[in-house]
């Protein structure tokens, strides 16, 4: 009688399963493969070789591809050489405002590159330095994008190197070299390869620079995609470079995910552990002191200027572009009040959180020890935004009435490969031995998810959801490319204000939005939330 | 009770439930903002972000031009500015959106008619033959503006070239003192810059009897700046302290720069040349048009509003605030406009390219351009 109800038990406990695997691939299905496998059969195959047999498109394919190789390249190693170092420094000294360097940080990196782009073009006029173009500009613009995201990496696993190791070390008068390749460096430079990897693809995928200051010369695959749908209306162009961008960013995307399956970043960034040097060790030295400032300085240009801009930009202080911004002078530009263009970012933004968290936690529920669907989730990493967008405005927009949801899905997508992978790796931290013992008390699966594994990793799943968030908010390629004036983003506004040359406009869209994701992040780093954690 | 609402279950509900609502919430708005609009007749019309905007009061003439034709016909209209124009017209082409579209040029009426994205409208009162056969002689597209395309210079560089940049052409280039102070627009995301791409080959093929029109490209190409929309170029060439003292724009910027910052008594910060060629003046004429697209709802009401376009009430806008030339030749110019380059002393080159040759040619041209370029 036990054993029957026990196979039925496991019965359902597989139908359940199923079910929730299929709930899983269901936004998958519809968004990635049935749209991508749709955009194949559109081309047709065979297409891909007549597209080529031209005189000119082989070769714009050629130096487009070295462009996007090149960028990903240079501007990974750039990061890395910054973004290093100063991950470490971070990771083992303990000194003032250290919350707020991480928090510019996570800003640095989820800012929109709409706007990261423009603040730089900017600050360098403030400089009369009027030529901020081509590759150096570009790989200045993804350093600074990338080199924050290698430095975060970095920090986070700086928490696993055993104090006592280094103390060892030192008490054995090893100096500071030995130190590092014998410690630090085997305990960090994992989730620095993540970060270097992550670096090369999104600079591989770079669209906002290499269009904005690139120049021709400097024009990437993802920018002739654009150009071939926008320029030539070569749909079907577009499409076979989407499909080749697809395939080559195959192999990393593989190493991302075999590294990260078995690195714990970002997994407990927030754990409030003793740090190995004191505020004092940090002042007395000089290297680190220079290097953070160094650091500090250059990921807040942007910040600055944008804010110089917005409050000083009529050469005083003044308030009042913000009050033009919510004037109806801004929907004769973009066609909807300005508050509109917020309650849509905010709106999009928290759905997308909300499916973003909800499919990474199904799947842990479902599936913790399914790798195929753990590759599932990291996929659309292999898909640049703006590919994402061409392929979903391709299937769907004879199916949606509006296409708000597109832009939601889009934004779904592009923030679903990093927060699953920050749920995942955090939820493995939870001591087995809890579970076990849950299990052996005959408590229900769900209770073990929801009451014991959950309540433990809250903090992460905050941190999460707020990244997630601000991931969707800032989210600019693909929204841009679906967009139709109801559904303006704050983003998109930026842009259009830029584009009508209303820079005032520019700076308060863009001031608001860089204000929101502060306030979020910060937040998220401040003491209130080690409090949450405890 | 209290057990329940702090279960698992019950939290994961009421987070469900609050996005359930907000969605619903969310589409309740939507369809308050496209019902609002739906209570009357509207009239969508897709268009560039700059379209009256550069006169002293954007708002005002924007009330002239649209308010007093909602009022007139007691119907909403709707100015929405996609970022490529063409493209929206193209990827819209089975469920059009908009019913009006104005902006297009002579260089991409061509594409815009062979994709079948446009309805003809036969409307020829006081618009002068050249500028309908030059955009749309089956009358896809009504002319509204035109203007040649022109090299702006500064009086600075006007001085250090002893004055030679005001009868100057594209040879003139192949100096890089001289494409070193040159902006231009790229073909690839710009309509003005597409339109200078024709000026450049067209004079190259035809006046130079030179068919090798991309060894220009090649000689300036690592001096010359290439923006991608004009707004940004000339925003860039008008910058206090910019190096580069040229750019390509058009013939009535002379007129502009007078009307705000000339004061009228004729001190130029900066002027307009075209390409001079064996005493004679040769450019490319730019022509702005306005069009019904295809399958649009209301085909009476667009051509109601074609024809309030091209009224004299419309078109006496067009000098100070779109600082083009008006295609109904009954409106008088403002003064500003003598210090204009004279059309009539210009040949235009766009007799010799058809629109025939320009659109089986654009795709291999902008290839071309855009490998000489890498």
């Amino acid at each position: 009688m036990v054993r029957t109800m026990a196979i039925s038990n496991e019965l359902k406990w597989k139908l359940f399963k199923g079910l929730g695997i299929l709930a899983v691939l269901l936004p998958f299905i519809l968004f990635l493969f049935v749209p991508l496998i749709y955009s194949i059969w559109y081309i047709n195959p065979f297409y891909m070789y007549t597209f080529f047999n031209t005189q000119y498109k082989i070769k714009i394919f050629e130096f487009s591809l070295e462009n996007s190789m090149m960028q990903g390249l240079l501007s990974a190693l750039c990061s890395f050489a910054i973004g290093y170092p100063v991950g470490i420094i971070i990771g083992l000294y303990q000194f003032k405002f250290k919350n707020v360097l991480l928090t510019l940080s996570y800003i640095a990196f989820f800012m929109p590159s709409i706007l990261m782009v423009f603040a730089f073009i900017e600050f360098f006029y403030l400089l009369h330095f009027y030529n901020f173009f081509g590759l150096y500009g570009i790989i200045l613009v993804n350093t600074a994008f990338n080199a924050p995201l290698i430095a975060i990496f970095t920090s986070s696993s700086t928490d696993h190197i055993p104090v006592s190791l280094i103390y060892s070390a030192k008490l054995l008068k090893a100096n500071i070299i030995k130190i590092f390749r014998k410690i630090y460096f085997p305990y960090t430079y994992e989730s620095a390869l993540i970060g270097f990897i992550l670096a090369f693809i999104y600079s591989f995928m770079g669209f906002t620079a290499p269009l904005m200051i690139g120049g021709t010369s400097n024009y990437t695959m993802e920018i002739w995609i654009y150009i071939l749908y926008k320029s030539f209306f070569d749909v079907k162009g577009a499409v076979t470079v989407a499909l080749l961008q697809i395939l080559i960013l195959i192999i990393p995307v593989v190493i991302y995910f075999v590294l990260s399956s078995k690195s714990m970043y970002l997994s407990n960034l927030s754990r409030k552990k003793e740090k190995l040097y004191s505020k004092r060790d940090y002042k007395k030295s000089l290297g680190a002191y220079v290097l953070v400032s160094l650091y500090t300085l250059f990921i807040s240009i942007p910040f600055f200027t944008i804010l110089y801009y917005t409050l000083f930009g009529s050469g005083k202080l003044s308030f009042s572009p913000f009050l033009t911004l919510f004037s109806n002078i801004t929907t004769y530009k973009i066609g909807i009040p300005y508050i509109n263009v917020i309650i849509n970012s905010l709106f999009f933004s928290s759905i997308a959180m909300f499916l973003s968290i909800g499919i990474s936690l199904i799947v842990l529920y479902f599936a913790e020890e399914l790798t195929w669907i753990k590759i599932s989730i990291v996929l659309p990493l292999i898909v640049s935004p703006i590919v994402l967008a061409l392929v979903n405005y391709m299937f769907y927009i004879n199916i949606f009435t509006n296409v708000w949801p597109i832009i939601v899905i889009a934004q779904t997508m592009v923030s679903l490969p990093i927060v699953s992978r920050l749920i995942d790796n955090s939820i493995k931290m939870v001591p087995k031995n809890l579970e076990y013992s849950a299990m052996l008390l005959h408590t229900r699966r769900s209770d073990i998810f929801f009451k014991i594994k959950l309540p433990i990793i809250k903090y992460t799943l905050i941190l999460s959801s707020m990244l997630s968030f601000v991931m969707a908010l800032g989210e600019f390629g693909a929204t841009f490319f679906i967009f139709t004036p109801l559904f303006t983003t704050i983003p998109v506004s930026i842009y259009e204000f830029q584009s009508l040359r209303d820079f005032t406009l520019a700076y308060s869209s863009a001031s608001i939005l860089f204000v929101i994701t502060f306030v979020i992040l910060y937040i998220v780093f401040s003491k209130e939330a080690y409090k949450w954690q405890s | 009770m209290d057990k329940i609402v702090k279960g698992w279950k019950f939290k994961v509900l009421v987070v469900v439930a609050i996005v359930v609502l907000a969605t619903v919430f969310y589409e309740g708005y939507v369809l308050y903002a496209q019902n609002q609009k739906s209570s009357k007749a509207t009239l969508v019309i897709y268009t560039y972000g700059s379209l009256f905007n550069y006169g002293a009061n954007p708002n005002e003439t924007k009330n002239i031009v649209f308010g007093t034709f909602e009022k007139k016909y007691n119907v909403n209209i709707d100015i929405e500015y996609p970022n490529n124009i063409m493209q929206a017209l193209e990827s819209q082409k089975s469920n059009p959106q908009a019913d009006i579209v104005i902006g297009l040029t002579n260089v991409e009426a061509p594409t815009a008619i062979e994709k079948g994205l446009l309805d003809p409208y036969n409307y020829t009162n006081d618009i002068p033959s050249f500028l309908i056969n030059g955009l749309s002689n089956n009358h896809y597209l009504t002319p509204y503006e035109y203007s040649y395309l022109a090299i702006d210079y500064t009086m600075s560089f006007y001085n250090q070239t002893k004055g030679n940049v005001s009868h100057s052409n594209f040879l003139n280039f192949l100096n890089s003192t001289w494409a070193k102070n040159l902006i231009l627009e790229s073909p690839l995301t710009d309509t003005t810059g597409l339109n200078f791409l024709m000026w450049q080959i067209a004079f190259y093929e035809y006046v130079l009897h030179n068919n090798n029109w991309l060894s220009w490209w090649k000689s300036i190409k690592n001096y010359a700046l290439i923006e991608n929309d004009w707004s940004t170029a000339f925003n860039l060439f008008t910058t206090t302290n910019n190096p580069q003292q040229l750019v390509s724009s058009y013939s009535t910027d002379p007129a502009y720069e007078i009307y705000n910052n000339g004061a009228m008594n004729g001190t130029f910060s900066y002027n307009s040349t075209l390409s001079y060629y064996n005493n004679t003046y040769y450019g490319w004429e730019t022509i702005f048009g306005i069009g019904i697209v295809h399958g649009s709802s209301h085909l009476l009401l667009d051509e109601e509003f074609i024809n309030w376009f091209l009224s004299g009430t419309v078109q006496s806008q067009i000098p100070l605030n779109e600082w083009e030339y008006p295609a109904n030749n009954t409106v008088t110019l403002p003064p500003a406009y003598k210090y204009a380059v004279n059309p009539s002393n210009v040949v235009p080159l766009n007799n010799y390219l058809t629109q025939q040759q320009i659109y089986s040619n654009m795709t291999s041209w902008l290839e071309q351009w855009q490998l000489a370029m890498s």
